[in-house]
């Protein structure tokens, strides 16, 4: 065997296999990884911005509460559903293909 | 569909597209980094992997679509360069490897470990040179423009490379 096919047959023991999928896969879990940190920082900006908003709404929210009477609980409950139900349509649509 | 058209689409948020394009190129990313790096190739993995997620993420920064291979290789060899000059690379590590070695047929491992000394001797950059155009055959101008180095600093360095190489395998240089 000359120097030039030795070089050339440790060059090929070195090659990478065409289709890897364990490699693949690993590489398509840092990438979701990474994508669901950005979407949480990505939302960092609205929770501050609601929290701002409530707080700047704070003595009107205080002055509706007091004219409900007794009924913030029940209304508390039904206003978070509706959140959760609106919440959920958005997501479904947004992960369903096509 | 070419490399051109994949990167078009995987820039509009297409990860089918950018799928694609990283299993048509992961083989040749690996390869250019098991022969950079040397020592075991989880470590080559590891970095290769650290390469894809950069290229996920700054994809809009890729100017020119068609030239992904060698966008995508030179961001790998800028990871490979971090990962040369970080202290992770230990000799604990490189003895472990060495219990693993096993050399190709009809090569002894002799040449083998010889091979990696004389590659593990040469400079980073002429090291890179010689994976991509004497290992992976790529024209001197492509390995330049992945490597941001001068196409005539990339001939001078893989020819230095090969005398290096060939010297290791007992024989001389007379291409």
């Amino acid at each position: 065997m000359t120097p030039e096919q030795k070089l050339a047959a440790l060059f090929a023991h070195e090659d990478a296999p065409a289709r890897d999928l364990v490699f693949m896969a690993m590489a398509a879990q840092r990438i979701a990884r990474r994508r669901a940190v950005l979407s949480v920082l990505a939302c960092l900006p609205w929770a501050l911005v609601a929290a701002v908003v409530l707080w700047a709404l704070q003595p009107m929210l205080h002055a509706v509460a007091a004219g409900l009477g007794g009924a913030e609980p029940t209304l508390g409950v039904v206003g978070l559903s509706a959140v959760v139900v609106g919440m959920a349509i958005w997501m479904v649509r947004r992960l369903t293909p096509g | 569909m070419t490399d051109a058209e994949l990167a078009t689409q995987a820039r509009a948020g297409s990860d089918a597209a950018f799928t694609r394009l990283i299993e048509r190129h992961q083989a040749a990313m690996r390869s250019f980094l098991r022969r950079t790096l040397g020592g075991g190739w989880a470590e080559a993995d590891d970095v290769a992997q650290e390469a894809v997620l950069t290229a996920w993420s700054s994809l809009h920064r890729l100017k020119d679509a068609s030239r992904f291979r060698s966008w995508l290789l030179g961001i790998a060899w800028r990871k490979a360069q971090d990962r040369i000059r970080s202290a992770r690379r230990g000799a604990t590590r490189d003895a472990e490897w060495l219990e693993t070695l096993q050399a190709p047929t009809g090569v002894s491992l002799a040449d083998r470990l010889a091979l990696d000394q004389a590659m593990a001797g040469l400079a980073p950059d002429v090291r890179a040179c010689v994976a991509l155009c004497l290992a992976d055959g790529w024209s001197h101008a492509e390995a330049a423009q992945a490597l941001s180095l001068p196409p005539g600093t990339v001939k001078s360095h893989v020819a230095r490379g090969r005398v290096r190489l060939f010297e290791a395998l007992g024989g001389s240089d007379d291409a």
